[in-house]
């Protein structure tokens, strides 16, 4: 489960497309820009996604190795 | 007429690593008993720079396991089809991702302490018969049958199940040449660790068709069936390796974040990818479910539940949940989610002063759930 402050990023990724082009382009900017704090882990985090892609190519990049 | 008789069992590379079964075998090779000649087996070896470890060998090991320590040939061949299932699913998973966890994860941790990890070839396979049982319970949870079982009963892969589970690891590790009281902390350290995951699969049981989910309880049970399971296999490791307990309990830590997180990205990956979603047939409540039914009002969770109902034998209703999940940014959630884990694993492996060979396997662990 995410913190408060990770819930608020995603909705605002999905309800804001602004916000969403900015966070494609740059997520460390978009996302001090729009004034959500995040922890180091989260932080680190938001770089390792690529923001650009659908939810099913974010899920089919992931091994299905359990 | 019984003998004695002491065999010896060897990977590819001789001298890299060994172990000396003794038993006593009747006429027809029935043993009667069996368990490891303390002291010599395990041989250690000068520490490598790289971590090689082919899957294959410690498959090897573990097939030579069985056949020795079957307590008769109906035995063995009932834990050699059990055994045909770990090949195949772990031959998968090494040509799909290049880690395969219940296998590379220990001789990894291992390594990263000790710099060597040949020695921990007999504990991957005790970790492969750990995954082995756990599956098979699994499968008999969900009703799946692989193909090997064709012919099989139920009662004969329950048999299995038990078989592998709780007597396989027991006897790899007491035959493991550490001391005494590293044996012993061993044991006890998988007992309380296959007690933990045995609560998180009654967890997940519980959930199962439940209308009322939470994603508190969701998390919970991943954490506790699949958290502690690589939790396990990597404290194991790191105690094998001579590690303190500070640093025996990171590297449990990393392998409840790693584990819990590649369930969440595997079940993100059936729910939205894998064409079968057995998932949603079996009416798991994964946590893409459960989070954005926590979201709904009361009235249109209870038609959200009504369609995953349905789509436990619709495929029309199956595509729907899809698109609801993919309307809502669920999975998007959950790997963003999945992604913070890793990060927390990373940091955990920089805390616990993983050295190399062992510290490149386990990034390329991180790295293949991300």
């Amino acid at each position: 489960m995410l913190s408060e402050n990770a819930e608020k990023l995603i909705d605002k990724w999905m309800n804001d497309t602004t916000f969403r082009d900015a966070l494609r382009r740059d997520p460390q900017a978009a996302v001090a820009a729009a004034g959500v704090t995040l922890s180091e882990d989260e932080r680190a985090a938001l770089g390792t996604i690529d923001w650009n892609l659908s939810d099913e190519q974010l899920a089919e990049r992931v091994s299905k190795g359990m | 007429m019984y003998t004695v008789g002491v065999r010896e069992t060897q990977n590819g590379n001789p001298g890299l690593y060994s172990m000396v079964w003794v038993g006593v075998f009747s006429g027809d090779s029935h043993v009667l008993k069996v368990g490891l000649s303390p002291g010599l087996q395990a041989r250690k070896v000068a520490p490598c720079s790289q971590l090689d470890l082919d899957c294959e060998e410690v498959l090897r090991w573990a097939g030579d396991c069985i056949a020795t320590v079957s307590a008769s040939p109906a035995q063995r061949r009932l834990l050699d089809t059990a055994f045909a299932g770990l090949e195949s699913t772990v031959r998968e998973i090494k040509a799909r991702t290049g880690f395969v966890p219940m296998i590379d994860l220990a001789p990894a941790v291992h390594a990263a302490i000790s710099r060597e990890h040949a020695a921990a070839v007999p504990l991957a396979a005790a970790c492969a018969f750990v995954f082995l049982g756990l599956d098979l319970f699994d499968d008999l949870a969900d009703g799946d049958r692989q193909r090997q079982w064709e012919g099989h009963s139920a009662a004969e892969m329950n048999l299995a199940a038990a078989t592998v589970l709780t007597c396989l690891p027991t006897l790899i590790i007491a035959g493991l040449d550490v001391s005494a009281a590293r044996r012993a902390r061993m044991a006890e350290r998988l007992a309380c660790g296959l007690l933990r995951m045995s609560a998180g699969q009654q967890a997940d049981l519980a959930l199962t068709g439940a209308r009322e989910v939470r994603p508190s309880d969701v998390e919970a049970a991943v954490v506790g069936k699949s958290g502690e399971q690589f939790a396990t296999y990597c404290a194991l490791a790191a105690e094998m390796a001579g590690a303190s307990e500070d640093v025996v309990g990171l590297y449990a830590d990393f392998g409840r974040e790693l584990g819990t997180a590649g369930q969440f990205a595997s079940d993100c990956h059936e729910l939205l990818v894998d064409p079968e979603c057995r998932d949603l047939a079996h009416g798991s409540r994964t946590l893409p479910l459960a989070t954005h039914m926590e979201r709904l009002p009361p009235d249109e969770r209870s038609v959200f539940l009504d369609l995953l109902d349905s789509a436990r034998s619709d495929a029309a209703a199956r595509d729907m949940v899809r698109r609801r999940l993919r309307e809502t940014a669920e999975v998007r959630r959950i790997m963003f989610g999945v992604h913070i884990r890793l990060q927390r694993a990373r940091r955990l492996l920089d805390r616990a002063g993983a050295g190399e060979p062992g510290r490149s396997r386990l990034l390329a662990a991180i790295a293949a759930f991300s």
